[in-house]
């Protein structure tokens, strides 16, 4: 037989109200107001007439509104009808308590999260427990379950162990936890034995079927914590892609909106630890994921920046962070192999000029120049990069200080001019150059016209950092450059040499090579107008502003890990033996052994902070790394019932009071009954 | 909005005295009413009428026959004076006051006003009175007399069972002669005596007039809460939600209203409603208005 229970069974003592009907009848039957009357005999002869209809009428007023203070108690107490108990065995009871701690319990619809309700009822349940019933207690987790307390005759100290247990960022699967639950019952060799599960029962939680041991599968109760049919309305930042641009950052935010409902105009910001923030509007179609893309300039400091939705019930899936980059200038040093009395006609004119046109602050590059001769060890020490143009000749000592300087992670360039013997300076600089050089050749005229003198670059573009592809805002025109010499170099240089651009006769232009942590670049032209057309050209001030951040490894360094809760991060090569420190989102430090690049504390959502133990940026490992929930987590659409039963396979399904699905509830039947009954008192008191 | 008449109730219940009332009314029933003649047999000729079947041959003014050739009535003022006992019901029931004045107020200023208006015009008038004050004043035509009767009426008091039969016994058995019973009551007669009397009254020859008093409650019964009624005469006591009865009150109380009306009338005596909350003036207006009507 179906039972009746209350989700708010201490409502039920408002039923104490159906007494106030008949009580107010009384008052006023008590306080009725005397009235001497002549015509009595009149009235006394229409009240026998009508003694019988009025006594009736007055005793189905006072049912009705009694019955009307009864419904509505019974409604404001949640009534459902519980489906019929099966027969149980007699005997001693073993319960295994089961929460899930998955984030998405984390849901918290009236300021109450689904966690704090599953450990209340279970709470409730540890209370509840018959005399010598066996007690255990799991908790779902990733990649396995945890077992907090085996099944034991012991309710104060699973009540104990319950009041430690925590909410995850991460995911959780219910099918190994009841599989876990179920192996714990098999010991306690009690008859009737049962795993009590305390869930939101979202679609993702279920995992793998579980697999019953024994012969008998235990009975699986159920206590849901939301209706089936409730709104869980949940959007979430699924992803965030951050590029940096000359004086731009790119961001693109993947949103999705997992509810059943259009969100439109959503405000979403970017904004950033150090300073700044913009703002826009995405629409937000019910259960798809949209992309919203920002252009925010890049801050001045660098660092961390976060991708914010308004908080919904779910909050913790609401923002990501992301890396906006290093803060401060880009320093390189410049070494002039053609310097000039005429200032116009020096080596590094157009390129000093094109680096800074507004002083440092305005490109966010700060560069010195010296010459070949005045150039020292010391020099390279708090630069990035260093460009030699067009340097003839540099002494073996400080040769080896700049292959030092490359493979600690600078970057070199080497840019050719009429001061270079190609043989010499291959011969000298070596491993420095990514291809030798071989010889200088005359790329020709294409044109009668001053603008087609020499050899334009190759029109499609490599796909490289240094080169936005076509279309984009950073994008380059780079056909109309015309240069009338370069130097050709020699095959080889290894199988890492990369061909970034080349001229259209298929001359490399540009070429690179990392060694180490460094980048080296060789330039086939010159930086100046010796042999080239281009720094009369506007692309000439983006493309070496490019150049330059590239070259001190600001740009097309791959972008920060993004990892799960819960999931180990491996932030560089074992062989490196920087030693790191990992700066949590609580503001806890957690150092790492020499050599250890693996961390796996990924527990707490935000940003990691990487540094070296000096404080430093790390040269060898990502400045940092995100922490985001589990992405099916944030979907929050419930399992349907009849998935549910086929995924539990042999073991019984019911579901416990607190619980709302599978039951019937009544409560809108009782206000329909209310609803009923106050017309027809209305209807009688017209009536009269 | 309501003009208030200086002869509303509540503006008569702050007079003090029922002389002064009564002169109020009777000032207010004369500043409407013209005089008319009433026609009867004495010797004062008044004029001619042309002759109807039913005339008395005897009234024919042969002169008038012979010289004008046409059958003319004479017609006379009529030279007898007219005896009128007013009698009071006093019973408990009276004494209900739901406005300014309660029942037996009213009924006093009704019949002190008539009173007045009957000495003017030479009858003579006397006082009757039901419940338990048994004074009475026999009929006689004298201008003091008016005082007289409205100390006596001043003096009374409703208390008691409504024994209206007894009090149309008292008048029959002293008049002697054909005269007039003006009543004023509101006939809550339980045992339905009353109109069984007056109806013998009317037929023994008695001109039977009677203003049925009833206060405006007992007609609108505009009582909501519940309340627990007593009566006027007896103990006994009913508590009902007015709001549950009040129609079939309403209906049961026309139906009264109507039964006596009917009831009078097949014995040719004649009943006016007097609500208390009614100008008593207009009432005693429509009344001698209604009378002239039946007299002609």
């Amino acid at each position: 037989m179906s039972a009746l229970s209350f989700a708010r069974p201490e409502w039920l003592w408002g039923l104490l109200l159906a007494a106030v009907p008949v009580l107010i009848h009384l008052i006023h039957r008590r306080r009725a107001r005397r009235q001497p009357f002549a015509a009595l005999d009149f009235l006394l002869r229409v009240q026998r007439r009508q003694a019988r209809r009025l006594l009736l009428r007055q005793i189905v007023l006072l049912l009705l509104r009694t019955l009307a203070v009864v419904l509505a108690v019974l409604a404001a107490a949640g009534p459902s009808l519980q489906p019929p108990a099966r027969e149980e065995a007699p005997g001693p009871r073993a319960t295994i308590l089961l929460l899930d701690t998955s984030f998405s319990m984390r849901y918290a619809p009236g300021g109450r999260s689904l966690f704090d309700r599953a450990r209340e009822l279970a709470r409730r349940e540890i209370r509840d427990r018959e005399p010598g019933e066996c007690l255990g207690l799991v908790t779902t987790g990733a990649p396995d379950p945890r077992i907090w307390s085996p099944c034991r005759p012991d309710g104060e100290s699973v009540m104990a162990l319950l009041d430690r247990i925590e909410v995850t960022a991460g995911g959780g699967e219910l099918g190994p936890a009841l599989q876990e639950a179920a192996r714990l019952l098999e010991p306690a060799g009690a008859p009737r034995r049962r795993i009590v599960v305390f869930s939101d029962l979202a679609a993702h939680a279920l995992g793998r079927e579980p697999v019953w041991p024994g012969e008998i599968a235990p009975e699986l109760e159920l206590a849901v914590l939301l209706p089936a049919d409730a709104e869980r309305g949940n959007r979430a930042v699924r992803g965030v892609e951050a590029r940096p641009e000359r004086r731009h950052l790119w961001v693109n935010a993947r949103i999705q909106n997992f509810s059943r409902r259009d969100e439109t105009a959503v405000p979403v910001r970017v904004v950033f630890d150090a300073e700044g923030a913009v703002s826009g509007f995405a629409d937000l179609p019910a259960r798809q994921e949209v992309a919203k893309s920002f252009r925010p300039p890049r801050p001045a400091g660098g660092g961390v920046g976060r991708v914010v939705l308004p908080p919904d019930d779910l909050s913790d899936d609401d923002q990501e962070a992301f890396w906006a980059g290093e803060g401060g200038a880009v320093s390189l040093l410049l070494v002039d192999g053609d310097a000039r009395p005429a200032i116009d006609r020096d080596e590094l004119y157009f390129l000093e000029r094109a680096l800074a046109p507004d002083g440092a602050e305005g490109s966010g590059i700060g560069y010195r120049s010296v010459p070949p001769e005045r150039l020292r060890e010391e020099d390279l020490a708090g630069v990035q990069g260093v460009v030699l143009a067009n340097v003839g000749s540099l002494p073996p000592a400080l040769v080896e200080s700049l292959r030092r300087f490359v493979r600690s992670g600078g970057g070199l360039l080497v840019a050719v001019g009429d001061q270079m013997d190609p043989q010499r300076a291959s011969q000298e600089l070596g491993d420095l150059l990514v291809r030798p050089l071989r010889d200088v050749i005359s790329l020709g005229r294409t044109g009668d016209g001053p603008d087609e003198t020499g050899m334009a670059f190759a029109a499609e573009p490599q796909a490289h950092p240094l080169l936005a592809p076509p279309g984009s805002e950073e994008a380059l025109d780079l056909t109309r450059v015309r240069t009338e010499k370069a130097m050709v170099t020699e095959p080889g240089g290894g199988d890492d040499a990369r061909v970034v651009l080349h001229f259209e006769n298929g001359v490399p232009a540009l070429l690179e090579r990392s060694v180490g942590r460094g980048r080296l670049l060789l330039w086939t032209t010159s930086v100046d107008r010796d042999w080239t057309r281009w720094p009369a050209r506007a692309s000439f001030v983006p493309f070496w502003q490019r150049m330059c951040f590239y070259l001190a490894g600001r740009l097309g360094r791959p972008a920060p890990p993004r990892i799960e809760s819960g999931q180990p991060v491996r932030l560089a090569e074992e062989t490196d033996r920087e030693r790191l420190v990992v700066v949590r989102p609580d503001g806890e430090s957690v150092p790492l052994a020499e050599g250890q690049r693996r961390f796996e504390d990924t527990a707490r959502l935000g940003w990691y902070h990487v540094r070296t133990q000096d404080g430093s940026a790390p040269l060898e490992a990502p400045p940092g790394f995100t922490v985001v929930p589990p992405p099916a987590e944030s979907d929050l659409a419930p399992i349907e019932a009849e998935r549910l039963s086929g995924w539990a396979g042999a073991a019984p399904l019911r579901w416990r009071a607190g619980g709302r699905e599978g039951r019937r509830s009544l409560a809108v039947a009782c206000f329909g009954f209310l609803l009923l009954i106050l017309l027809a008192e209305a209807w009688l008191i017209r009536r009269g | 909005m309501t003009e208030i008449s200086s002869l509303d109730p509540e503006v008569l219940a702050r007079l003090a005295g029922l002389q002064v009332r009564v002169e109020r009314v009777v000032e207010g029933v004369l500043a409407g009413i013209h005089r008319s003649a009433r026609h009867g047999v004495s010797t004062d000729f008044v004029d001619h009428k042309a002759y109807a079947p039913g005339d008395d041959p005897r009234r024919l003014d042969w002169k008038v026959l012979a010289r004008l050739d046409r059958a003319m009535v004479r017609r006379f003022r009529d030279e007898t004076r007219l005896s009128a006992l007013l009698a009071l019901d006093a019973s408990g029931s009276m004494g209900y006051r739901g406005g300014a004045l309660a029942k037996l107020d009213y009924a006093k200023i009704l019949a002190g006003s008539l009173a007045a208006l009957l000495l003017r015009q030479g009858d003579e008038v006397g006082l009757l009175f039901s419940g338990e004050s048994a004074v009475e004043r026999p009929p006689t035509g004298s201008g003091e007399h008016l005082l007289e009767l409205c100390r006596a009426l001043d003096g009374l008091t409703a208390a008691g069972p409504t024994r209206l039969a007894d009090l149309v016994e008292r008048y029959l058995s002293r008049m002697n002669r054909r005269g007039v019973l003006i009543l004023f009551s509101d006939l809550f007669d339980s045992d339905r005596e009353a109109l069984q009397s007056l109806r013998l009254a009317a037929a023994r020859g008695h001109r039977v007039r009677v203003f049925l008093v009833l206060d405006g409650d007992e007609i609108d019964f505009p009582f909501e809460d519940p309340t627990l009624f007593t009566c006027l005469e007896q103990d006994r006591r009913l508590l009902t939600h007015p709001r549950q009865v009040a129609a079939a009150y309403r209906e049961e109380i026309q139906a009264f209203i109507e039964e006596c009306r009917r009831t009078l009338a097949e014995a040719g005596a004649w009943l006016e409603l007097a609500r208390c909350d009614e100008p008593p003036d207009r009432v005693l207006r429509r009344a001698l208005t209604a009378w002239q009507e039946t007299a002609k």
